[in-house]
């Protein structure tokens, strides 16, 4: 019974998951703006450097001190103390320079740590044409690709249901890039590879729910949109946590044994499945049902809306509670006039649909209980 | 029924085309030696001269060996080609001049070789993340171009520049010794080179610059002449065990023994005949512009000329008035590729006579490999070192292992039987994702390793939603068969909806996106590809055949609504 008739409250509390994105959007926003991107190598000009001393002195300290004469260097630590790995950036205008730059870093740690105790694990020069390229072609990837999603979910279902999942989108960027902010992720070719993946994955979410959603407004079997989504996301529930929970478990393994940029990647995608499916689920669907009723835009699901049922939601009433509550009601009215006693019973109904949700009336109800278990 | 056999022979035959693409990976990983792959790898240069190598020792040994006894090793009989049993040192000698047998024992490590390298080629190869290695984003340098050529250049002039670029370098590789680079056009004015292994900086840079690769170089005839007479007599004195040339003692001072070549059955040079050159080089290459290939106008044979700058102009000139009536050889790379009198004193024009079409041809190509039509800058240079890719490979094979088996276990406890039909799917989905990567030559990054963990985890999640509309059909009292097809029929478009969607972004970035987020992107899509094809498929085609034989697939839990 629980199963069949299970449903989300998705349109009931919109306007506390619309308050929660919202503020999730806002810190974002704010982050964005008072830290700005810790951009990796890929996006910034530069030779970056990864050294590994084989000298059990060594630490971040001394390896600074060692590389004390070269303009601009930064270094970082890499993995623990005991890794003895380090990044080290320069900034360094062109390729010939690099090089210099990069002997001279050697000869430095040598000195520093002994000579053959410095190795360079990994060395990348980005030249400045090559990191502006790269971002203008990343964002430049996730625009089409939006503008050719929105163009066939518009095909395929109607545009509010376009406009939805693409707002879901920019939501689920948003939230991603400003948790990436927080804690100080690189931003590097991974993260766009991450911020993609996110999009396929909420996208594919979004995309089961509003196929749900749009079979029972077809069949039209209940009234009311609100009424509609919320069964419909209820009705998905068992998918969306199967799902969730398997491919977080494919991915977990990642997060917990890699290092690295796969680290980063593994932790992203971790944080952007959760907020996949939660804007699948409380944020796409709400704005569905706001875009529902504006005309010309989804003309099939505008005939699903039922100003009685759906204004009723609007009022925090979860429309199926009052329209069980006005079943009993009909229900106990007629054991009362069966019964022969006073006609109280007229103005009744509009008092208790009130009380019921809010205070519960304590006698009729008890007394109702009683008579269902015997 | 003949539906299910036309299906069950459909997965079948993808079955068996998935394992003709994967083939050549499971050679390459199971069955060729460490060894051996380093070889394979190498270019076909460093090859020849293995082969050449192992050759003349082969020959040396058996030489060295009594006449009277017997030949042992099987070897020289399978690199000959014909069996040597019963033959003594002696007769197994005689049995052919030592030219040919050198021929033949050096074209049995040859085809051994190159035929391992074209395995390796259909092998799914990593990426230069995971095996180590260089990659190298070189900028087309437009303004140095349109400069040099006085106009502005059209995008088509510039495109077919770019593409001489590509063409110039991958005729130095071989060259330049630097093991098998990929070479290709990145976007409209850049190229991307990667090259694995841990190949050597200093290398790569005249690589990139051309410079020192080409040259004029005087040739001693006398002792050339000495040369050819000595060797022809003694064939397996002439190479060291690394495929070099022995530098005989009768050469004076300052000259090299080397060979004069043309192409041979590696595709790259062949040895036509020793030649001694002086080791002074007279003009470098790099001083070489606007080669062409003409057919004089008056004899009809084809002509091959350069233009000179005016300084290497002055440097040519000054050499050669010294030098009339000497031999001059044009050198790439120590070995001798054409040879010419030189006539009178040269300046700026140069003219080069005397060779048929072929030779004409191949000479100009070689002059235009000197320089490249358009200038290149280093935009990117990328160095990943091979352990860091060790490691990277043996964490990303555990990550991929765990989190499969956590999906399989997981999906088996909570779907009982069906779960391990949605297992099966995965399994398959996984073979067919490595076959189709293996297949279309892709390499396998780590960002394509994260795609692959991350679709075997969506690729789930079709088989969860037929699962529970199945499900719902069935609480609907629908009968077995009826639920499996209408839970398949309403799952349909659900799917394909919610897949072709992701599949748009991943096809945008695959061809859009910068090599990292390709990799990913690729196995994104191919990911998808297959997932639709096991869960709407291989999956319905399994519940079928067991409804049909009144097997019932449990799918756990479907008896909570009652």
């Amino acid at each position: 019974m629980a199963n069949k008739e299970r449903k989300v409250p998705v349109i009931r509390i919109r306007k506390f998951s619309l308050t929660f994105s919202a503020i999730l959007i806002v810190i974002s926003i704010v982050v964005f703006f008072a830290r700005g991107f810790n951009l990796g190598i890929d996006f910034e000009s530069g030779l970056s450097l990864k050294v590994q001393i084989n000298n059990s002195a060594s630490d971040i300290n001394s390896v600074r001190e060692g590389l004390s004469d070269i303009n601009s260097v930064k270094v970082q630590m890499i993995g623990q103390t005991s890794d003895m790995t380090y990044q080290v950036r320069i900034n360094v205008d062109n390729d010939a320079e690099s090089k210099a730059v990069q002997t001279q870093v050697l000869t430095d740690l040598e000195t520093t740590f002994g000579v053959g105790n410095a190795t360079i694990l990994e060395s990348n020069f980005i030249g400045a044409k090559f990191s502006d390229s790269l971002v203008k072609t990343s964002v430049y990837a996730v625009l089409i690709a939006m503008a050719l999603i929105l163009f066939y979910v518009w095909v395929r279902f109607e545009l509010g249901y376009a406009f939805s999942a693409i707002i879901a989108l920019f939501h689920d960027v948003i939230c991603l890039l400003g948790f990436i902010i927080i804690f100080r992720f690189e931003i590097s070719s991974t993260t766009i590879a991450a911020v993609l993946t996110i999009i396929g994955y909420s996208l594919n979410n979004t995309i089961v729910i509003f196929d749900r959603i749009r079979e029972t407004v077809k069949t039209g079997r209940i009234k009311g949109l609100s009424v509609m989504i919320d069964s419909s996301v209820g009705k998905s529930l068992t998918r969306t946590t199967i799902s969730s929970i398997t491919t977080m478990l494919a991915v977990l393994p990642l997060a917990i044994f890699s290092s690295g940029d796969i680290k980063l990647f593994a932790i992203e995608m971790l944080f952007g499945i959760f907020i996949g499916t939660y804007s699948s689920n409380f944020v796409a669907p709400v704005f569905l049902f706001l875009f529902a009723k504006v005309p010309g835009l989804d003309p099939t699901i505008l005939k699903a809306v039922d100003d009685i049922s759906d204004r009723a939601s609007v009022n925090y009433l979860m429309s199926d509670v009052i329209r069980k509550t006005e079943a009993e009601k009909r229900k106990k009215t007629e054991a009362l006039k069966l019964e022969g006693k006073k006609k109280t019973t007229k103005k009744g109904p509009s008092k208790t649909k009130k009380s019921t949700t809010a205070t519960k009336k304590p006698t009729l109800e008890l007394h109702e209980a009683e008579e269902k278990k015997e | 029924m003949n539906g299910k056999t036309g299906r069950i022979f459909i997965v079948i035959l993808v079955i068996a085309i998935c394992l003709w693409f994967l083939y050549p990976t499971i050679q390459w990983y199971s069955f060729v030696s460490e060894q051996d792959k380093e070889l394979a790898l190498d270019s076909n240069t460093q090859i020849r001269d293995y082969a050449r190598g192992q050759s003349s020792v082969a020959l040396q040994d058996l030489q060295s060996m009594e006449s009277t006894e017997p030949v042992s090793n099987s070897q020289y009989s399978d690199a000959l080609g014909k069996s040597s049993k019963g033959m003594t040192v002696g007769e197994y000698l005689e049995s052919d001049t030592e030219q040919e047998l050198f021929n033949g024992i050096e074209g049995y490590y040859r085809t051994k070789y190159l035929s391992l390298k074209k395995v390796s080629t259909k092998a799914l190869q990593l990426g230069l993340d995971l095996s180590g290695g260089m990659s190298i984003l070189l900028d087309a340098n437009v303004d140095a171009f349109q400069e040099k050529k006085g106009s502005k250049a059209t995008s088509t002039e510039i495109s077919t520049a770019i593409d001489q670029d590509i063409e110039v370098l991958k005729n130095r590789i071989d060259q330049y010794g630097v093991s098998e680079p990929e070479i290709r056009r990145q976007g409209t004015q850049q190229i991307l080179i990667e090259i694995a292994g841990e190949p050597d900086p200093t290398k790569v840079d005249s690589f990139l610059r051309g410079k020192g690769a080409l040259g004029f170089q005087l040739v001693d005839t006398t002792t050339t002449q000495k040369a050819i007479d000595y060797y022809s007599e003694h064939p397996s004195e002439l190479y060291n065990e690394d495929g070099s040339f022995v530098q005989p003692d009768f050469l004076p001072e300052g000259r090299i023994l080397t060979g004069y070549y043309t192409k041979d059955d590696y595709g790259i040079d062949e040895l036509k005949t020793l030649s001694v050159i002086y080791s002074e080089v007279a003009l470098d290459g790099s001083y070489i512009e606007d080669v062409t290939r003409q057919t004089d106008s008056v004899t009809t044979q084809p002509t091959v000329s350069f233009h000179l700058g005016d300084e290497g102009a002055t440097i040519f000139y000054n050499f050669t008035k010294e030098h009339v009536k000497d031999v001059l050889a044009v050198v790439m790379d120590g070995k001798v590729k054409t040879q010419a009198t030189i006539s009178t004193a040269l300046s700026h024009d140069i003219q080069i006579t005397g060779f048929s079409t072929d030779e004409a041809d191949e000479l100009a190509i070689l002059l235009k490999t000197a320089s490249l039509p358009i200038e290149v800058t280093i935009a990117s240079q990328q160095t990943v070192g091979a352990s860091l890719g060790e490691d990277a490979v043996a964490m990303g094979l555990k990550a991929i292992t765990i989190g499969f088996i956590l999906v399989v276990v997981f999906m088996f406890l909570y779907y009982g039987i069906g779960g391990l039909v949605a297992d099966f799917a995965l399994i398959m989905n996984l073979y067919m994702m490595i076959s189709i990567l293996a297949g279309f030559g892709s390499t396998l990054t780590l960002t394509g390793i994260a795609g692959l963990i991350l679709t075997l985890g969506m690729a789930v999640d079709a088989n969860v939603i037929i699962f529970e509309r199945i499900k719902e059909e069935l609480r609907s009292g629908s009968s077995a068969i009826g639920a499996i097809k209408l839970g398949y029929d309403k799952a349909l478009w659900t799917i394909l909806d919610a897949n072709i969607t992701t599949m748009i972004a991943g096809i945008v970035l695959m061809l859009l996106g910068s090599s990292t987020v390709k990799g990913f992107a690729v196995t994104l899509t191919i990911g998808i590809i297959s997932s639709l094809f096991t869960s709407l498929f291989v999956t319905h085609l399994i519940f079928d055949i067991a409804v049909k034989n009144k097997v019932m697939i449990s799918l756990r839990r479907q008896n909570n609504g009652k």
